[in-house]
């Protein structure tokens, strides 16, 4: 499992371990029934603090992603296919949440937020 | 198994005194402990290990197991060699793990015809950590051990600490000037200054609270959120308790995140505001 | 811990039994000097480690490891035992050389009086330096030393009276012996509460 965690991301740790733990996860590259690293050792080896990986440990498994047996070992649940669109649903409607409350705070139109969808939609 | 409780401490060295009415110290975290000289560091941890002899108070260790120390100055006589401290250490501490400890002193670079009179100061540090992870303990307690370390060196140690710490019920507790190297490892800390504790909590909250506003000399700030100030030479530093509703309440001031050495500094050189 | 008091006083087990045979073949006082030096000397051993143990931290690392203090006691006053009894044996050899090289008889009822006085006295005199190390800190090991030291050559120098006068007085021996074994108890009693309520 590769996680990269910096210090100049602005989201705090917690977050990127969180985050990238859950997209690997959704797209495969974290296998259902994989071994994930007790939050301990993820803790050591990315040398950061306990506390950060056991909260990232204890949201992915509210949310389904992990499950932790007998508080020692944790793996990844079988994520159903119409859990991981589910899953990129709630992550989509919530960044577009952000956008759409940046535009209303900076005066920016809906229909202006529109053509930056269709942009960024088509664009790559 | 539990928490390192401290209730009610007080130890008096003639205008010295350090008194905490209340810390904990939880199992299974790393609690780091900063605050200048005379603040109290050395004399809290050994009150902690039973070195000292408190005047007042109650210290539950939570643990029956020894604590595993490391000090700014090792204390292994001089003239010994690995072999011959190994033969100390075994007969002092129950289930001594020898093969474990020649192994370490071994990865350490620690030559076993070399007496330790003869160590480097890396290596004085790295034979008390080889000894404290020998044998089972209840608590590391490493008072100042980086100090006089290189970067590389001190990433190591604190490796071992990391490696110390993957069983969860194990603690430690480490003091250093070094923020940089709390920051690094601890899970909480805890502020200490003249004998009592300035600020205490988790180690991510502590800095996320806290912030410091650059302003003019004579602005003569005031407010709830404005906890410490020190003047500068061309400005007024101020210490903001509450980052982010302060900016909500002054969207046109500049209050910048701020480190555990800002920290220090404001605490230990500033004024309460 | 005693293997700690072993391999750390390994110095000082060695030069004491040179310094006490060199220094009885030089002063050819008698064959009953040696014994009574032997006390005296022995008594450096637990004077200085006290304070060698406070200066180096070791003695804050013990406790602080967890070693009780009582242990930490215990193992002074028996590394003590351990530099009179190799004194004391050191002594007989230099007694032996003293008859051997000067003449002079070595009468065996008398020696063992002398090795029994000096015996007790060095007991008494390891645990008040003990006990003065441990309530005082540092200072102790140089004052007491020299107090001892000087009390000690006066004895040194009546020697042949002493003798004489203790071994026509049985009394006054068991009397001597049982003060002092005594007084010795008495000071490890102390020692152990007073380094109950120490600062290492």
């Amino acid at each position: 499992m590769d996680i990269v965690v910096s210090n100049s991301d602005p989201r705090p740790i917690y977050e990127q371990i969180y985050s990238q733990i859950r997209s690997q996860i959704i797209d495969g590259r974290l296998k259902e029934g994989e071994i994930l690293p007790s939050m301990r050792v993820l803790a050591k080896d990315l040398r950061v603090s306990v506390i950060t990986t056991k909260r990232a440990y204890n949201d992915l498994e509210a949310e389904g992603f992990i499950t932790t047996v007998g508080g020692k070992g944790c793996y990844v649940s079988s994520v159903e296919p119409s859990a991981i669109r589910e899953g990129h649903l709630v992550s989509i409607q919530e960044n577009i949440r952000k956008a759409a409350e940046e535009a209303k705070q900076n005066g920016i139109t809906l229909e202006e937020l529109h053509e930056i969808v269709d942009l960024m939609y088509d664009g790559d | 198994m539990g928490d390192f409780i401290i209730k009610g401490l007080r130890k008096t060295y003639g205008d010295f005194s350090l008194e905490i009415p209340e810390l904990v110290f939880r199992r299974g975290f790393v609690t780091g402990i900063v605050g200048d000289n005379g603040a109290g560091k050395t004399t809290l941890m050994r009150c902690m290990t039973g070195a000292i002899v408190v005047d007042e108070g109650v210290i539950d260790p939570g643990s029956d197991l020894p604590a595993g120390v490391v000090f700014d100055e090792c204390p292994f006589p001089q003239d010994l060699k690995s072999k011959q401290l190994s033969s100390i250490f075994s007969s002092m501490f129950d289930g001594w793990d020898d093969s474990g400890f020649q192994r370490m002193l071994k990865d350490f670079g620690i030559d076993e015809s070399k007496k330790v009179k003869e160590y480097s100061r890396g290596m004085r540090m790295k034979a008390q950590v080889a000894v404290a992870l020998s044998h089972p303990t209840g608590i590391l307690v490493l008072d100042e051990p980086t100090a006089g370390m290189d970067p590389a060196a001190r990433e190591e140690f604190l490796d071992h600490v990391r490696d110390y710490m993957v069983d969860e019920s194990h603690c430690a507790v480490m003091s250093s000037h070094i923020t940089s190297d709390i920051e690094k490892i601890a899970d909480y800390v805890v502020f200490l200054k003249d004998g009592k504790v300035i600020i205490s909590g988790e180690m991510s909250d502590v800095i996320g609270r806290y912030g410091i506003l650059h302003a003019e000399k004579d602005s003569g700030l005031r407010g709830e959120r404005i906890v410490r100030r020190r003047l500068q030479p061309h400005g007024c530093d101020y210490l903001i308790d509450g980052i982010g509703e302060f900016s909500a309440d002054h969207p046109d001031m500049n209050v910048d995140p701020v480190t555990l050495e800002d920290l220090m500094i404001i605490i230990s050189k500033g004024e309460e505001a | 811990m005693l293997r700690k008091e072993l391999v750390s006083n390994k110095v000082f087990l060695i030069a004491l039994p040179v310094a006490i045979i060199l220094y009885s073949v030089i002063l050819q006082s008698g064959p009953y000097v040696p014994f009574m030096f032997a006390a005296f000397m022995g008594t450096a051993l637990p004077a200085s480690s006290v304070d060698i143990d406070d200066k180096s931290g070791w003695s804050r690392f013990a406790v602080s490891s967890g070693i009780s203090r009582k242990t930490i006691v215990n193992s002074k006053f028996l590394i003590s035992l351990v530099s009179l009894a190799i004194c004391q044996a050191v002594a007989f050899v230099g007694a032996m050389l003293i008859v051997l090289i000067w003449g002079g008889e070595l009468v065996l009822e008398d020696a063992l009086l002398v090795i029994a006085l000096a015996v007790c006295l060095g007991m008494v005199m390891s645990s008040a330096a003990l006990y003065i190390g441990y309530r005082f800190k540092g200072v102790a090991f140089f004052i007491v030393f020299l107090i001892l030291g000087f009390i000690v050559m006066v004895i040194l120098f009546g020697m042949q009276k002493i003798v004489g006068i203790f071994s026509d007085n049985m009394l006054a021996t068991v009397a001597v012996c049982g003060g002092s074994l005594l007084a010795a108890a008495l000071l490890y009693v102390l020692t152990l509460r007073t380094v109950e309520f120490r600062d290492f």
